[in-house]
């Protein structure tokens, strides 16, 4: 069921609604809708949408920005940072286009190379054939030259992006083998619907992200993340790929918490989790170590070009795997393909190691 | 005898619109009806006692172990109303879980709506939840029962529990028979029990057994456990962060020239062991 407040009935996103007949119910607040997954809220929020994506300085991070145009997602994986992140179960769209754009433009002004991106707090394509951001990012995010802009997904649901110039936009996926699809990912796109959507976008001459992430240990998982790998090489050629990322799976405890009280009881309970410095429950570093190093090298071994990198991991994991520690934010950031490609030329814009 | 007329000027001011009136009775009130705890209130002892008139009938709210023939009397309109306020008088905040369920099964014996009561917001705010755990508390064993009204239970182990089946309930009143637990060590044996009851099987609790089916460890971090376990002897060696880092705290004590000579020849011994381990940890 979509509502949307008073306050939004003028913007854009519920214009859309109308002229596609697409039935909303009239609320005054936001409070005034029940707080369940399957009610989707449109309001009118005059605020910031892009920022820093959080990190610790423990855990190496990168310098991604956040455009939060969305608080929610459809889809239902059972270890969603959400569910301990926002106060709602309820979604919540943002139809104030006027300030998500000013946001983006305030970003360009800064005049610094940036990676953005509407994947955090939901998915970025689930609900596009409703609330279409492609649509109204693509043409600010293709205007400026210091932005690359990525939409993250667990879905198939590309056809909005089939249409627009791929110039500085990135589509990526969120990758598991379809047997932890199946049993944590609820209501997500099969592993080759996914496969299948990226192949399709690159022909299409978008770049393409895969963010292994959260890698799972469970059961005969080395061998189930080797084959998805194999077959990721397998179907999408190494040029339309910008980046990888690999990161094992870690949690505030309060998302352990809101893990256990599901109904579908998850795996990952099971797993050799302890709780690292930065206050989350991490898999034992020497397990997760080697599993991200054993990625790491058959991607290397097969896609000799593309940037992988390590989301939230601790330096010496970075050391031990790749021989270098990426620093923070800034200077991490600028291990990025857009990064390097912008500050080509600039002597001060390069880490050497 | 300041704060009991502190309580009573607070009590008259906050039930004004009840009408309350202090009265004599001839016989007592009822004191059992309502009964659902056992707490003594502080200041009631001489205070007379609130109590409830409803249907003619008078009913105790509070101070329910003592007798008394002079009470102030309340007038609310049905028995629901006067369990609402009885559990008000204490301060629905405070109420514990075991409480609470007393409360849920004066409501199902006097057929009052529980969702009356003055639920506070982690009860209220998560009712279906709430409802469902109270629901599967009636049907737990007495001696679970009576374990969880001698602790103050977190809400969010009583929900483990009211996931559970009768099997994993029976395991784990047999483990609450066979060890005591603490709170802390209750908690941590639900959220096992829980992580891994499609492993678990019957009601009986073997610690062996359990140690080994809910063992989260990895192979290698046995392997660590198993060294470190064999080197503390004479000197203890400790990782304080889970092994994030490879920083190892080495302690021992010595009391003479030769036991420090001994713990010397100790570390050199365990040379080898440290090796093992920071190879295990790659950072050899």
């Amino acid at each position: 069921m979509i509502h949307v407040e008073k306050a939004a009935l003028d913007s854009p996103i519920v214009n859309k609604l109308e002229r596609e007949n697409i039935a909303y119910a009239v609320v005054e607040r936001v409070e005034d809708v029940p707080d369940r997954k399957s009610e989707i809220v449109v309001l009118q929020r005059h605020e910031n949408y892009c920022r820093p994506c959080p990190g610790t300085k423990i855990y190496r991070c990168c310098g991604y920005y956040t455009t939060d145009v969305m608080e929610g997602c459809p889809f239902d994986c059972s270890y969603c940072i959400l569910q301990a992140y926002l106060s709602h179960k309820n979604i919540r769209v943002s139809g104030d286009t006027v300030s998500i754009t000013n946001s983006l433009k305030e970003i360009v002004k800064q005049g610094i190379p940036r990676r953005l991106g509407t994947g955090e707090l939901s998915d970025s394509l689930a609900l596009d054939g409703i609330f279409p951001f492609t649509l109204l990012l693509a043409p600010v995010i293709n205007n400026q030259d210091v932005i690359q802009f990525e939409f993250k997904t667990k879905s198939a649901n590309i056809r909005n992006l089939l249409g627009l110039n791929p110039k500085n936009i990135v589509v990526s996926w969120s990758l598991n083998p379809q047997n932890i699809i199946t049993d944590e990912e609820y209501a997500t796109a099969s592993l080759e619907d996914r496969l299948n959507a990226a192949k399709t976008c690159a022909e299409a001459g978008f770049k393409l992200a895969f963010h292994f992430d959260p890698v799972i240990c469970c059961n005969g998982y080395a061998e189930d993340y080797s084959a998805l790998i194999l077959r990721l090489i397998n179907v999408i050629p190494e040029y339309a790929v910008e980046y990888v990322s690999i990161s094992a799976f870690r949690a505030p405890s309060l998302l352990i918490d809101r893990m256990r009280e599901r109904k579908e009881r998850s795996a990952i309970l099971k797993g050799d989790l302890s709780l690292g410095l930065d206050g989350k429950f991490r898999y034992f570093k020497p397990l997760r170590r080697d599993i991200l190093n054993d990625m790491l090298r058959l991607l290397n071994k097969h896609w000799t070009g593309v940037f992988v990198y390590y989301c939230m991991e601790h330096a010496s994991v970075w050391e031990k795997n790749m021989g270098n520690d990426p620093g923070e934010k800034d200077e991490f950031e600028k291990l990025f393909p857009w990064s390097k490609k912008h500050n080509a030329g600039r002597e001060d814009a390069y880490v050497v190691y | 005898m300041i704060l009991s007329c502190l309580i009573l000027k607070r009590m008259l001011k906050r039930f004004s619109a009840l009408n309350p009136i202090v009265k004599t009775l001839y016989g007592s009130a009822d004191r059992e009806t309502l009964r659902w705890t056992k707490r003594y209130l502080a200041g009631t002892d001489i205070l007379p006692v609130p109590a409830a008139e409803v249907d003619g009938k008078i009913y105790q709210l509070a101070v329910f172990n003592m007798e008394t023939e002079t009470v102030i009397l309340l007038a609310p309109g049905d028995i629901g109303q006067a369990l609402a306020l009885s559990v008000e008088i204490y301060g629905a905040d405070t109420v514990t879980f075991a409480e609470w369920l007393n409360v849920y099964k004066k409501c199902a014996e006097l057929n009052i709506d529980f969702t009356v009561m003055p639920l506070p917001s982690n009860i209220r705010n998560n009712l279906d939840a709430g409802l469902k755990l109270f629901a599967a508390a009636m049907r737990w064993n007495k001696t679970l029962a009576d374990w969880l009204e001698q602790k103050n239970i977190p809400w969010k182990t009583l929900n483990l529990l009211a996931e559970m089946n009768d099997d994993n309930i029976g395991y784990i009143t047999d483990y609450l028979a066979k060890t005591s637990p603490s709170l802390q060590s209750f908690r941590q044996f639900t959220e096992s029990v829980a992580d891994f009851a499609d492993k678990l099987s019957g009601s009986v609790y073997d610690p062996a057994v359990h140690a080994e089916v809910t063992n989260r460890r990895s192979c290698i971090h046995r392997e660590i456990d198993l060294i470190i376990s064999k080197i503390n002897s004479a000197v203890t060696a400790v990782n304080k962060d889970n092994w994030e880092t490879s920083a190892l705290h080495w302690s021992f004590v010595t009391k003479n020239a030769g036991q420090y000579n001994s713990i010397l020849k100790t570390l050199e011994e365990v040379f080898e062991d440290v090796r093992a381990i920071y190879a295990l940890l790659g950072d050899e």
